[in-house]
């Protein structure tokens, strides 16, 4: 195996997990959430001189999976009217992920959504979550503030309480 | 997550990031089948990019003429500069061969390029422009081998784009995301520094988002620069 193969397969397994999660609970899937990840990881693969120098490679596979599931999704909404409560109860059941979690994720604006998935979940600091999102900082910090309100909104303190456990 | 966050987000934040640590994933697929998918990408986007071929030799054959027809005799190489990210090789009829392989470190890039004579402000994630805009780069020969488009039109400026990366001068005309694919393969150009007119350099810029590099002329003493992730006008 080349060194750049040992390397990917190397990020390949210590990234699937925290990436799938991710992108689980932004899109609300886990079954298209795998295949998305699958899909950007291939991608990823095929990019790797490039990627391997990108300063998060996690948000490169964060951020292609999302797209590859924004057009799989435009595709999808074409065919069948699910509202976001529809493909959470479905797809959360026995995932672990709490369904008020997922329904509370859904419900965000996707941009939103992408703050919360690459601040939070990822771990991003600010600047980087920017420049990902091709946005200024400050513009990061108003979609996080008002994401954190919203879902502090949709999930009672007791709930909070609840979920994780 | 602890600069911007205010005090009850703490409890929140952790309440998400351990509710998503309880998630039970499907297993991680075996390697082989990621790396057989890549490939199947790989063979999907030669397929889409056989097309650019034809323009890609004609390119090419530009460059050629652009080193030896229009600037004179056969350059030879008069110097190199090579890191990871790029190769750097000035040659003696005045022009320099710029190679990028990967993401490259701004800094690094102009430095090696002013050590090169070329005049050039070099940014990763920001737009520089000058207002009124300078001359084109490409009318003015700063970069042989390519024949300026259509007037109001944005176009493929560089030659040797052998992977559908765009190299952009000019600003107008949108381009559709199928015409761009992630760099992989090294992005090549031929800069003629002595064709800058006074009082400009060029601007090349990386757009992550975008995938896309952009190579202007810009005024030295009056140009603005803003952080994006897409150069405007580019595509989505």
């Amino acid at each position: 195996m080349s060194q750049g193969n040992a390397e990917f397969a190397e990020f390949f397994a210590a990234s699937w997990g925290p990436c799938l999660r991710a992108v689980a609970a932004s899109t609300g899937s886990m079954t298209l959430a795998e295949d998305q990840v699958a899909e950007a990881f291939a991608r990823a693969w095929a990019s790797w001189p490039k990627v391997s120098h990108h300063p998060a490679p996690r948000a490169w596979v964060l951020r292609t999976a999302l797209n590859a599931g924004a057009s799989a999704w435009h595709r999808r909404s074409k065919e069948t009217a699910l509202t976001s409560d529809d493909i959470a109860a479905a797809d959360s059941q026995g995932t672990g992920l709490d369904t008020a979690v997922l329904t509370a994720l859904r419900r965000l604006p996707a941009r939103q959504r992408e703050v919360i998935v690459l601040r939070v979940f990822l771990d991003l600091d600010i600047d980087t979550t920017a420049r990902q999102l091709g946005i200024a900082p400050g513009t990061v910090r108003a979609h996080l503030s008002r994401a954190m309100t919203a879902l502090r909104g949709e999930l009672s303190p007791a709930m909070i309480t609840e979920i994780g456990r | 997550m602890n600069d911007d966050e205010r005090p009850d987000d703490s409890a929140l934040t952790a309440e998400l990031v351990d509710s998503l640590a309880d998630l039970a994933v499907p297993e991680r697929p075996p390697l082989a089948a990621i790396t057989d998918r890549g490939r199947v990408y790989q063979r999907r986007r030669l397929a889409g990019l056989a097309g650019l071929g034809v323009a890609c030799a004609v390119t090419g054959i530009a460059l050629v003429l652009g080193l030896t027809g229009v600037l004179g005799a056969a350059p030879t190489r008069n110097g190199t500069a090579q890191t990871a990210a790029f190769t750097l090789t000035s040659y003696t009829n005045g022009t320099v061969s710029l190679k990028l392989s990967q993401v490259f470190d701004p800094a690094a890039l102009q430095r090696a390029l002013a050590q090169h004579g070329t005049r050039a402000l070099v940014k990763v994630g920001s737009y520089c422009s000058s207002s009124p805009a300078a001359p084109s780069s490409i009318r003015l020969g700063v970069l042989p081998g390519a024949s300026p488009g259509p007037a109001g039109t944005r176009r493929r400026a560089a030659p040797g784009l052998g992977n559908g990366q765009g190299i952009w001068e000019s600003v107008t005309l949108p381009v559709k995301p199928s015409q761009l694919a992630p760099m992989v393969d090294p992005i090549s150009m031929v800069i003629n520094p002595a064709a800058m007119p006074a009082g400009t350099e060029l601007f090349i810029g990386y757009f992550d988002l975008a995938q896309t590099i952009v190579v202007n002329l810009i005024y030295t003493s009056s140009h603005t620069c803003r952080n994006t992730q897409q150069p405007p006008g580019g595509p989505p």
